[in-house]
């Protein structure tokens, strides 16, 4: 179950991506500019092949970057993570996932960063998430944070305006066909067809 | 500058060569895995002869007024190649479905919609660079349809050097966004009887109020054991085998073989059909065979009897006639493919 308060804070900070980014509209055809939103966090992101902790201890290596304290020496596979500290940000997603996925992996450690990241002297924030606390589907059994993070994701690369105005579109056309509405939406939005469907059951569309 | 993400990655032109015949569906797209066959449903198979449907004449209210079919038109104009250097085709597709309405003896269109994409293998390239090209394409008003890649293993996709294998994927998987819109056709108006183009499974459709009837005119599954073959073999036009049950994951079906044309100088599988109808209206129907024999009559009288259309011998007139509908639709693929050369600055 997910309160009012939750909610607000989502789409509070789904709008504050937005405003910060500067980013179009949700009338703009196209998918939302993730690329943007993650750049006007200077967050850094990057795909990497076969993810997991110590993929990630190798590349922060590479990169000069001290890892995180308590990074475990783990090859267990992640779809996302996410390491930031007063120093900057980090966000990996896994190269070998499809590319939907990757979008929403990238999304969801986003939604790490501006719902659960308080940034603070010595602080010190990771997030490795696996496949399954990624869910592109509501999945109840999950904490609080990823659940409220997988919700971020789908509001931020599904927006409701955008949902709503290719559902209406659909309409125009005579076409109430569900299945069609998921293609349009994952086509247009480059997301999955899964979290298309679970968007438009979340606002009651189909 | 737009249309980076072409200059990045190579994108170049593609000079015209003929298309190739279409496979049905890209690998791994919603495949009817667990197909099973009951070849008794209508009697044993040892007891399997031609019936003859000529006799059993269809209710005015059980004949079909509507006709479903989908079409797609395309051409792969540019190709690309991902970091690993795999080539990577861009194709430039018209899709739409159609519904085609008789109303006494003329036939009509009831609705039809269209639908312009790029499709593209998008999973090998940095989702940003994708994101990107989708934004700029949108911006002209074309779609990106991010396809698949082929399968390289039971549980693993990836880009492949081989350009006919990534080609062909890429065409394939286009279909089930051309099936997407058959779907609209199809539910544009439920409960009359319809008939479709091809298997039933396909939709996402609640069948158990409604007579809809999926005609397949390209045989790839074989559901026959030796016996069932040697009927089939046997048929003459008007005549069918008995009715077997496909249980699948989607739309289980009652369906069996239907012969509409050939003589005895034909090849032996010459306008064979395979018909499927919903097992679950079938059982609601109280499993009645004379049904199946009604509307194999009914298909048998719409058969087309044009001696200029190719695939004649399998075809449903009023399905040809929704084919030549939608295509009217579609712009002249040509200028299209310019027009995407000249706002890429390919």
């Amino acid at each position: 179950m997910t309160d009012v308060s939750e909610s607000e804070r989502i789409a509070e900070a789904v709008r504050r991506a937005m405003a910060t980014a500067e980013a179009p509209a949700a009338k703009s055809p196209g998918p939302v500019p993730l690329r943007e939103l993650i750049a006007a966090f200077d967050l850094i992101h990057d795909e990497v092949p076969g993810l997991n902790c110590r993929q990630v201890a190798r590349w922060l290596e590479r990169a000069g970057v001290p890892p995180p304290r308590d990074l475990p020496d783990d090859d267990g596979p992640l779809a996302g993570y996410l390491f930031a500290n007063n120093r900057g940000a980090y966000i990996f997603v896994n190269k070998d996932d499809a590319l939907p996925r990757r979008r929403f992996s990238a999304a969801h450690e986003l939604g790490h960063y501006l719902l659960h990241f308080e940034p603070g002297e010595e602080v010190e924030f990771v997030q490795g998430d696996e496949q399954e606390m990624i869910a592109e589907e509501p999945e109840e059994a999950l904490g609080v944070m990823e659940r409220e993070a997988n919700r971020f994701a789908a509001e931020l690369l599904m927006p409701e305006a955008t949902c709503r105005r290719l559902h209406r579109e659909a309409r125009e056309q005579h076409a109430h066909s569900p299945r069609y509405l998921e293609h349009r939406i994952a086509g247009e939005l480059l997301v999955s067809r899964e979290a298309a469907r679970w968007r438009l059951r979340s606002l009651k569309l189909i | 500058m737009s249309f980076e993400f072409l200059r990045e990655f190579g994108g170049r032109r593609l000079g015209q060569a003929p298309d190739q015949p279409l496979m049905m569906g890209a690998d791994g797209d919603e495949p009817e895995v667990d197909d099973r066959v009951d070849l008794a449903l209508e009697c044993p198979t040892d007891e399997w002869q031609p019936i003859d449907v000529t006799p059993f004449q269809p209710a005015p209210e059980e004949m079909p007024t509507r006709f479903i079919d989908g079409c797609y038109e395309g051409e792969t104009l540019a190709w690309l190649q991902d970091r690993e250097g795999h080539p990577i085709p861009l194709r430039l597709a018209q899709i739409g479905g159609v519904c085609i309405r008789s109303v006494g003896r003329t036939l009509g269109r009831e609705t039809a919609i269209l639908d312009r994409v790029v499709a593209m293998i998008a999973d090998p390239f940095p989702w940003e660079a994708v994101e990107s090209f989708a934004t700029d394409l949108a911006a002209h008003g074309i779609r990106l349809l991010p396809v698949s890649p082929p399968k390289i293993s039971e549980d693993r996709r990836a880009a492949v050097f081989d350009f006919q294998r990534m080609h062909e994927q890429t065409r394939n998987g286009v279909i089930p966004a051309m099936e997407a819109l058959e779907e609209v056709a199809l539910c544009h108006t439920m409960g009359v009887p319809t008939v479709v183009d091809g298997r039933l499974g396909r939709f996402r459709c609640d069948f158990d109020d409604w007579d809809v009837v999926g005609v397949i005119k390209r045989q790839q599954e074989n559901y026959l054991d030796a016996a069932g073959w040697r009927v089939l073999y046997r048929l003459q036009p008007g005549e069918r085998t008995p009715a077997f049950e496909v249980r699948s994951k989607e739309t289980p079906v009652v369906s069996w073989y239907l012969k509409l044309a050939g003589d005895h100088h034909s090849l032996p599988n010459w306008g064979v059909v395979r018909v499927e109808y919903p097992l679950t209206r079938f059982q609601r129907l109280g499993r009645e065979f004379a049904k199946i024999n009604r509307i194999s009559h009914a298909l048998f009288q719409i058969r087309s009897r044009r001696a200029s259309y190719s695939r004649t011998p399998v075809s449903m007139e009023p399905i040809v006639r929704a084919e030549e509908s939608l295509k009217s639709l579609f712009a002249p693929l040509r200028p299209l493919c310019h027009h995407f050369y000249r706002v890429t600055n390919l």
